[in-house]
């Protein structure tokens, strides 16, 4: 309920139940207390709409990624020591897809809610992600306070998938002379069509998907990223697929998340 | 309802008369507390057939008087959910006590649905089922939906991605008739209505009326009808409040912060499950009003499935496959949100009656609900609905009576930000519709009924063109005719039609033929054969939504009315402690609407078509037995086979569907238990689903079905009350008793098949009740 609905149901009621007891001749003073009784019981427990939530601190991903853009492989990258971000205006400006391999002045790198760290498959750096469980994000300020014997994932290219964006994906059909209608984009039981990439399964936890329709729901885990360089350590939090400043009924894809360095 | 007007046009006239004279007191008491019964309706004459009648109602003592002639005097005694009595007094009596014993059978309810006249469910021509409210509210649910699901044979309430999905008899919400005192309603999904809208404690009771009805009710009524009757009250002063707790489903967010990202979205899914709500009605003079105000909210919660998704693609669905495919996910599926709901709901009903001739009535509801869905995309949605009218009704005699009326509704649902203070309407649904009736007894032993109206439906949408709000509008005008003639004691007809026109799908008309004989005291035999049609939605005719890039809604504008014949026999046995009904049915559908997916312009469009044939042949049990006094059982039954087309089982429906109770009562003067046990049985499901699979030898993905197999399950309650000084009523019991949990939400689409529970879940609930 909005407060105006809140307020025509409080008026409406008080009328009706001021009506029923001029009706019966009951005592001014017995008939304000049994409404008001009567509208606490009903009405107690309603409320409204209140926007109370404190601003939002967080950091927001400058653009959508992923393939929505009409680039499968749409990879943002930022270097979390400089603050530094690649392709930051369109996809594969000043990292093409391939390239970032054998670059080591990124940290970690998003595509939709895939996540890259600059290690394993994806990287040449040292880099890499542990998870330090749900919550807490707050808690995290000091390397110290990061598990020693924690098992340090790194990129792979054999377990996450991206979605293909629909012209790469008719690309791929005309390339090998598959029927467009036998291999729809799109299937509404499956999805739409996805192919393999390198990334960090530890970090792909971070989001989940369902649907259609498409439901991302983050996980509120918290964790650890380790830069190229292997020294320094940063905290990443994913808390919506969606900005901030959303406006209903927008697509989502400009994540809204927390990532700071842990010194 | 018809003693209740006589009584307010002779009541005053009658005791003014009798003040002179010496009178007889009727005392009623309820059987076994003691209790006064008031607002009866108390018939008394010289004659035994009842010619002449002098008619009273019971105060709050449960006294009538009458004026005391020489000679003793019949008396005929109704009470809604009481069994009627009649008897004689003798001579010079001054005093009688009587007692009224409850109604467990059910068979002197009014009914009206079945054929737009009130008569008793017993003599109905069409078999009517018949919910009272106040057992449904004795029993524990907690709303309209569980209501039905746990008391209505082969009615299933499953979830869906929009709501809740309600199928009966093999056909689902876009069959199902839903009015409100047999007035239509808007807003829908896919048929379904915001069941949240229909407040448990504002009803007198459901009339259910299943098969085809659309000569009475035109579009839709094509499956069944569910009219939920409202109340009206015949006493002075009539307060009922309650107030309801229950377990949360599930706690998402123990503790929500005031800097989390999505913290009004975390309170929300985890609302309290409260209700509260009055109801009261006074009646003074010629005008009775009655209010009824009900808020409710629940938490949103989880369905798991631990193990991936199977896919079974049958030979017999996919004759290019040489075997059964199975194919496992090795993916876990994510779990599925049932959203959480707050709403209010408040009505308000004025009836002025000043003569025998003319009764008048105004009418509105406001329902405002706020829906929470588990998707954290930072808006949830807010629906908003108007409805009122005003109808009037003069009789001249038994020459004819006229109903004029005029009924609208404003449905309204918007999405609202959950960060900023702002919100946008998404869905606007409009209908009126005018009626005029005639309704005649001039002819003895015929009921005759013309009716004419007209119905506008106006649906605005971002979902027409270009996810702009854009408004589509449909137009009918109709004309009915029915004639129920009373042959004799034993025989009774009933025959009508319908015509429609509408520009947009042309002339048609339906006809209906009933047939109750009566051979014996207890027996009934009814049969009837009735048409039923559904015009294409305004959302199957125009819909053109591209969601995301991924696939295309298409409405199809070329769409047909879909027709249907439905044909039905039943057999009754009803005395005062054993009814039984068993029927037979054949519900045979043809340009039967469907959506289907189809490929092309590169991509998936699931369209609307009329598809060929459907045939749904069935069989339904109803039976209540009252053992004891205080112990009663009843049981349904339902089966229902629904033709497969080409090797391939759309229908979603299980065949076998049963529920079952058994009820205890103790009473004594002040004080009553009641203990309840109910049980609904949804067997197994087994249909196909559309999807591609990869055929290895043929090197390439084809179209194909694969088969989706969900368990059988049963849903029970236990429910225990108690009354105090009839005033006071405190009730706790535990819905699900058995812990039933869903372990597989199907496959792909076919998640939408299962029943929205959370498992065990208990109550109490408070109720207090003044009467003046």
């Amino acid at each position: 309920m909005g407060y105006k609905e809140y307020i025509e149901i409080m008026v409406i009621l008080k009328i009706l139940l001021q009506s029923w007891f001029r009706q019966f001749k009951i005592k001014i003073m017995t008939r304000q207390n049994i409404i008001d009784i009567l509208l606490l019981a009903i009405l107690l427990p309603l409320s409204c709409v209140k926007y109370d939530a404190e601003p939002f601190t967080g950091k927001i991903m400058p653009r959508v990624t992923g393939y929505s853009t009409g680039v499968t492989n749409d990879w943002l990258y930022f270097n979390l020591c400089t603050g530094e971000i690649f392709n930051r205006k369109a996809p594969n400006q000043e990292i093409k897809e391939g390239e970032q391999y054998d670059r080591s002045d990124w940290d970690i790198a998003f595509c939709g809610y895939h996540i890259r760290t600059n290690s394993g498959t994806s990287g040449c750096g040292h880099g890499g992600a542990i998870d330090l469980g749900y919550g807490d994000y707050d808690r995290w300020k000091s390397v110290s306070q990061l598990p020693s014997n924690a098992a340090w994932v790194t990129d792979t290219d054999t377990d996450i998938y991206v979605t293909w964006s629909q012209a790469e994906w008719y690309h791929y059909l005309v390339e090998n002379r598959l029927d467009f209608d036998d291999n729809p984009w799109f299937d509404p039981n499956n999805g739409p069509q996805r192919k393999l990439t390198s990334a960090n399964r530890k970090l792909d936890e971070s989001m989940r998907l369902s649907g259609p329709p498409m439901v991302y729901t983050p996980s509120y885990h918290t964790y650890a990223i380790r830069a190229a360089d292997g020294q320094r350590y940063f905290k990443l939090q994913i808390v919506s697929w969606y900005n901030i400043n959303t406006e209903i009924d927008d697509t989502g894809g400009e994540l809204s998340y927390y990532c700071d360095e842990i010194n | 309802m018809k003693g209740i007007i006589l009584f307010c046009l002779f009541a005053a006239t009658v005791e003014t008369t009798l003040q002179a004279q010496e009178k007889i007191q009727i005392i009623l008491l309820e059987k076994g507390t003691d209790n006064p019964l008031s607002g009866a309706i108390v018939a008394c004459s010289a004659n035994a057939d009842m010619k002449n009648a002098g008619y009273a109602t019971t105060d709050t003592r449960g006294v009538a008087s009458f004026a005391a002639p020489d000679s003793s005097i019949y008396y005929r005694i109704t009470l809604t959910g009481f069994m009627p009595l009649s008897g004689k007094t003798e001579k010079g009596m001054s005093q009688l006590t009587l007692y009224m014993q409850e109604d467990v059978i059910g068979l002197n309810e009014i009914v009206v649905t079945a054929s737009r006249t009130p008569r008793p469910v017993k003599l109905s021509p069409v078999t009517t089922q018949v919910l009272s409210g106040k057992a449904m509210v004795d029993a524990g649910y907690g709303n309209l939906q569980q209501a039905l699901q746990q008391e209505t044979p082969g009615l299933n309430i499953q979830k869906v991605g929009f709501g809740n999905e309600i199928s009966m008899q093999g056909l689902d919400a876009r069959h199902v008739l839903f009015l409100m005192d047999g007035e239509r309603m808007t807003g829908d999904m896919a048929g379904n209505l915001d069941y949240e809208r229909f407040n448990l404690h504002a009803i007198d009771r459901i009339e259910i009326v299943k098969g085809a009805s659309s000569t009475l009710y035109g579009s839709r009524a094509s499956g069944a009808v569910i009219n939920l009757i409202t109340k009206k009250t015949a006493q002075p002063l009539v307060i009922d409040a309650g107030a309801r707790y229950g377990q949360m489903n599930e706690r998402n967010y123990p503790n929500p912060q005031k800097k989390d990202f999505l913290y009004m979205y975390e309170k929300n899914v985890d609302r309290p499950n409260l209700q509260s709500w009055v109801s009261a009605g006074f009646k003074s003079g010629d005008f009775i009003s009655q209010t009824d105000v009900w808020y409710s909210e629940s938490d949103g919660f989880y369905l798991y499935q631990t193990e991936g998704d199977k896919k079974v693609y049958t030979k017999d669905a996919n004759p290019f496959l040489d075997k059964d495919v199975v194919i496992v996910s090795s993916l876990a599926r994510p779990p599925m949100g049932v959203e959480g709901a707050e709403h209010v709901s408040v009505s308000q009903k004025l009836f002025f009656e000043p003569s025998e001739n003319l009764k008048m009535q105004l009418y509105g509801t406001a329902f405002f609900m706020n829906s929470y869905d588990m998707v954290q995309d930072l808006v949830f949605t807010q629906s908003k609905d108007f409805t009122g009218g005003a109808k009037a009704t003069y009789s001249l005699k038994n020459f004819f009576s006229a109903t004029v009326s005029l009924h609208a509704d404003y449905y309204d649902r918007f999405k609202r930000h959950e960060r900023r203070d702002e919100r946008r309407k998404v869905y606007a649904s409009r209908i009126m519709q005018p009626r005029l009736t005639l309704a005649s007894r001039c002819f003895e032993a015929h009921e005759l009924i013309l009716g004419v109206e007209h119905f506008t439906d106006e649906l605005t949408s971002d979902r027409f063109v270009n996810r702009k709000m854009t408004s589509r509008a449909l137009t009918e005008t109709e004309y009915f005719l029915q004639d129920e003639w009373t042959v004799n004691d034993r025989l009774m007809l009933s025959a009508g039609a319908r015509t429609n026109f509408s520009r947009q799908f042309g002339f048609m008309w339906m006809p209906k033929l009933a047939v109750k004989y009566s051979p014996f005291e207890h027996w009934s035999f009814r049969s009837s054969f009735s048409t039923g049609y559904r015009s294409p939605s305004i959302k199957e005719l125009f819909f053109n939504w591209d969601h995301l890039g991924m696939f295309m809604i298409k409405g199809n504008e070329y769409l047909r009315p879909e027709k249907n014949r439905y044909v039905s026999f039943g057999a009754e046995y009803a005395d005062d402690r054993l009814f039984i009904n068993a029927s037979l049915y054949g519900n045979f559908f043809r340009d039967k609407i469907e959506g289907v997916w189809r490929i092309y312009d590169m991509q998936y469009n699931f369209e609307y078509a009329n598809l060929s044939r459907q045939d749904l042949l069935g069989g339904e049990l109803l039976a209540r037995w009252r053992i004891l006094d205080c112990l009663s059982l009843n049981g349904t039954y339902s089966y229902v086979d629904v033709s497969e087309q080409g090797g391939v089982r759309v229908n979603t429906t299980s065949p076998h569907a049963a529920t079952g109770g058994v009820e205890y009562r103790y009473r004594r003067k002040n004080y009553s238990l009641s203990a309840g046990f109910t049980a609904s049985y949804m067997g197994r499901k087994r249909f196909d689903v559309q999807d591609r699979v990869y055929v290895e030898k043929e090197g390439r993905s084809r179209d194909a079905w694969f088969r989706c197999d969900l368990p059988a399950y049963a849903l029970c309650n236990l429910t225990l009350s108690q009354t105090f000084l009839n005033k006071v009523k405190v009730t706790a019991g535990v819905n699900n008793l058995f812990d039933y949990k869903p372990k597989t939400l199907g496959s792909g689409l076919t998640a939408f098949n299962i029943p929205a529970t959370a498992g065990l879940r208990g109550y109490v609930q408070v109720e207090f009740s003044i009467k003046n």
